[in-house]
């Protein structure tokens, strides 16, 4: 309540300091519309099962994403939704099949990630925020999740400020059977504020904090029996400082810095607070358990851009202890630095974009090492003749500990890509090849390595008549991935025919695609695959657009699922249509 | 007679004492065992070790009777150089009460990470460095002290060996993040490649389970991976490189799908279970990448634009 009285009267005291007497005039903007999925999947024999649905049955969704303009007050509403029962645990779309998925209640649906609802009204430098926000303060404090909740944002002058309160995560009741069960994630509250100065395109100074806690009442008790794989209530705090410098001349600067405290545990009885000593700094934010850590993490990047020639140095590290709520998944205990560049000539016919770079994991313990490269070239020889190249190259090195002896990881790949196009009075052709070619050895000593040695190639033709509206297109491939010891091998060949057919009466454009592979691994008989597409986008109107299309995917098995003799010669049918109604506000 | 009575009263009153005196020493000062179970597969986070499954500390009253007289522990962890890592001195040992003949204690209550010493400046407090031992071999032991006077009440147990394996979750190579690629081939088929899990499970493998969700409309990646069901979802066993055939429609224009995709590795150990990681509701996932598809369509268009221009130049 303390929060929302203080947006309101800092939103109403920004409006009425900066009221004008002016003639304005409501302007609306943006788009509605709706989209539907239907997923449709028939596997023959039914039993045993061999190929599992890979999408929903049906997915209905609505988006409204409109801006209203009066005179220097502007309202962006930005709704996404789906009114259906859409699975989620609290950490991905997984829900097992075999759990009826509980009901949602509006509060859920609300704080549901797929529903988007928020409202950004501003008046000159004062914005309020409200609903779901994705807000990216920075690389080290928040910025990956939808939090739900209210905040505002204040940017008079040179001066910045922001806060946001809300959920962050959805809670979720642990189910236990049947197996594998439902993980309980807790209601998780984020906090996040940042203050700073900046001028736009030249600097930005700033501090960020970011506070989060687990609701431990929120989901009913886990017993201790069932932790881990189910979670305890955390609390993370997360205060970092940013600085932006970017020059006149194409010289930039920017780092971060990064303090964090995280309680694995909150718990009272499982993990009591400690008052020991060991925590400076921001105990006053979060009570120290013996669950909690302290990390430290920095970032920095260094360069100069032009228009023919640019150059970077980039670096981070995160120490083991480091966590921000707001990146769940970062990994941390790692150091990772690249420099890379861009040369081309001045008329942009030659460029090279290439970056080196050095990754140490676990660093805070045996040091895992990787190098990590990459070079391309583009070559425009002529009008009619163009060469792209392509090498990347990755090491992956994990030293010896314990009884583990280490690791090794090489990849090599190389991909080339030459154009070449030509015409007559009647017709311009356009052929495209692209041979690659890579090596993967993984070692884990004293094994002998086991190499998986790819090659592909596809050529595609694009050829234009001059006379005709409609553009076909066509492409073939090859691919083979032998894995070694075993001469495992699996080849794949595709043959692609697509088509692009403008329709003057009604006005619409027409695209379809009908795709044949045949892939063979091993010495089993080989599965062939049938894949057609089509399409249509429609304006309807000059504001209102249909778009439709519809894919049919029929995979029929050699033998390779044999045994159960039943599976000799299964098949499935997949069957995917999506259509959407957009309409158009505003000029 | 007179002194027979004399003796045989004085001899009942010694052997009473001294019935009285063996029962008291038996009562006050019973022997105590120690048993430490530790599991093979101990947490990495000492802060975890109150769960039951990393191991118990039974402690049995050899003696007659119940004991109910407070214990206080003296503990110390060694690494495989015979360095102490942590010491719990007795004097700094909070007294545990238990009744019975024996007693089942978790290992938090002989590690009481809230009053030990860790002796690496760099393990200061367990909290710092983020509270996790470094992977490798260690070994633990523990004495019995009387919970009120400064009196061992056991010998030191047998050091008890265990490994301690701080994984290393995989890093997502290849698709790089951000990457771009040509649609036409990526439907026939996508290599992706990730580092192992670090060290590698001892007599097993691990098994990466590959997620990939493709991207809704208006929604970031991340909210895509929260929301939606993975669009491929399979599990590989000890290898770090997968062959993806999407077979999906990547060519014609899709109303209610972008060509973005959001990819990640979740590491499973032997009995199925995701590997441990900082926030345990992350349940071994990667962190995240996006790959996304460039239209051939608009390749194509623009080549055919540039044809004609070139006709008509």
């Amino acid at each position: 309540m303390k929060y929302k009285l203080l947006f309101l009267s800092i939103f109403v005291w920004s409006i009425t300091a900066n009221a004008q007497i002016e003639k304005p005039k409501m302007i609306v903007s943006g788009n509605v519309g709706m989209s539907y999925d239907y997923y449709g999947l028939t596997t023959k024999p039914n039993s045993p099962s061999f190929y599992n649905a890979r999408r929903p049955w049906h997915v209905v969704r609505f988006n409204f994403n409109l801006t209203f303009t009066y005179g220097k007050f502007k309202l962006p509403i930005n709704i996404n939704v789906s009114p259906m029962n859409y699975n989620f645990n609290g950490i991905g779309g997984y829900w097992p099949s075999n759990i009826p998925r509980p009901k949602q209640t509006l509060g859920q649906w609300l704080t549901n990630p797929i529903n988007n609802i928020g409202l950004n009204p501003s008046y000159k430098w004062a914005e309020l925020q409200l609903g779901t926000q994705y807000l990216q303060y920075s690389p080290l404090s928040t910025g990956d999740l939808g939090i739900f909740g209210a905040g505002f944002k204040l940017s008079p002058g040179r001066f910045r400020l922001k806060f946001f309160h809300g959920i962050s995560q959805r809670k979720q009741d642990a189910i236990y059977t049947p197996l594998p069960g439902v993980l309980g994630i807790y209601r998780r509250r984020q906090t996040m504020a940042q203050i700073g100065f900046e001028k736009e395109g030249v600097y930005f100074a700033g501090f960020n904090i970011v506070k989060s806690k687990d609701i431990e009442n929120s989901i009913p008790p886990i017993a201790a029996i069932n932790k881990p794989p189910h979670p305890d209530p955390q609390e993370a705090t997360v205060a970092t400082f940013l600085l932006n410098v970017k020059g006149k001349t194409g010289w930039y600067f920017n780092t971060e810095l990064g303090n964090s405290y995280h309680s694995r545990d909150i718990n009272n009885t499982t993990a009591p607070y400690i008052n020991n000593g060991s925590f400076k700094g921001l105990v006053g934010l979060l009570k120290p358990r013996i669950s909690t850590a302290e990390g430290f993490a920095s970032q920095m990047a260094i360069g100069k851009k032009s228009k023919q020639f640019d150059i970077g140095l980039n670096g981070r590290f995160f120490s083991k202890g480091y966590y921000t709520a707001g990146y769940p998944y970062l990994q941390n205990d790692r150091l990772e630095y690249t420099v890379s560049t861009r040369i081309s000539s001045k008329d942009n016919k030659y460029l090279f974009n290439g970056d080196i770079g050095r990754r140490i994991s676990n660093w805070s313990g045996a040091r895992n090492k990787q190098i990590i490269a990459n070079a391309n070239v583009f070559a425009q020889f002529t009008n009619q003749f163009s060469l792209n190249a392509n090498y990347n190259n990755f090491g992956f090195q994990a030293p010896a500990v314990g009884s583990f002896l280490g690791l090794k990881n090489v990849a090599n790949d190389l991909s080339i890509n030459p154009s070449f196009s030509w015409s007559n009075s009647k017709m311009s052709n356009m052929l495209s090849a692209t041979y690659s070619w890579s090596k993967y050895e993984e070692t884990v000593l004293p094994n002998p390595p086991t190499k998986n040695n790819i090659q592909s190639a596809m050529l595609m033709y694009v050829p234009v008549f001059f006379n005709k509206n409609w553009s076909p297109d066509f492409s073939a491939l090859w691919f083979q991935n032998v894995v070694n010891p075993g001469n495992i091998k699996l080849r794949l060949y595709t043959g692609t025919a697509g088509v692009n057919i403008p329709v003057k009466k009604p006005k619409m454009s027409l695209n379809g695609q009908l795709q044949y592979t045949n892939t063979k691994l091993q010495a089993f008989t080989p599965n062939n695959n049938w894949l057609a597409t089509a399409g249509f986008k429609w304006p309807l109107t000059n504001k209102m657009t249909w778009n439709f299309s519809g894919t049919l995917n029929f995979l029929k098995y050699g033998n390779e699922l044999v045994p159960p003799p039943s599976l000799l010669g299964a098949n499935y049918l997949e069957s995917h249509v999506r259509t959407s109604i957009q309409y158009r506000l505003g000029k | 007679m007179n002194y027979t009575i004399y003796h045989r009263k004085k001899i009942v009153k010694a052997m009473l004492l001294l019935v009285w005196c063996c029962a008291t020493a038996l009562v006050v000062h019973a022997q105590l065992r120690v048993n430490l179970a530790i599991n093979s597969r101990l947490s990495a986070y000492l802060a975890e070790w109150y769960r039951p499954v990393n191991g118990t500390v039974v402690i049995t009253s050899l003696g007659m009777g119940a004991m109910d007289r407070p214990v206080r522990f003296e503990t110390e962890i060694l690494n495989s150089d015979g360095q102490m890592v942590y010491q719990l001195p007795f004097k700094q040992s909070l007294p545990i009460s238990y009744s019975g003949n024996a007693g089942a204690l978790p290992l938090s209550e002989i590690l009481q990470l809230q009053n030990g010493n860790f002796s690496s400046p760099q393990m200061a407090n367990s909290f710092s460095e983020g509270g996790k031992l470094a992977a490798g071999q260690y070994s633990i032991r523990l004495r019995l002290w009387d919970g009120m006077e400064d009196q061992p009440r056991t010998e030191w147990t047998a050091s008890k060996p265990f490994f301690i394996s701080s994984y290393q979750l995989p890093q997502l190579m290849q698709p790089a993040d951000g990457k771009e690629l040509e649609a036409r081939q990526a439907n026939s088929f996508i290599i992706f490649r990730w580092t192992p899990l670090t060290p590698t499970m001892q007599g097993a493998l691990a098994t990466y389970r590959i997620q990939i969700w493709q991207v809704l409309p208006d929604q970031t990646p991340m909210q895509s991976l929260r929301s939606t069901p993975p669009i491929e979802d399979r599990l590989i066993k000890g290898t770090t490189q997968f062959t993806w055939q999407p077979r999906l429609n990547m060519v014609v224009a899709e109303p209610a799908a972008t060509n973005q995709f959001v990819w990640t590795i979740q590491t499973l150990d032997e009995k199925g279970m995701p590997v441990e990681t900082t926030d345990a509701a992350m349940q071994g996932i990667s962190q995240p990448y996006t790959f996304s598809l460039a239209n051939p369509q608009k390749i194509i268009t623009n080549t055919v634009t540039n044809m004609q221009k070139n006709k008509h130049d």
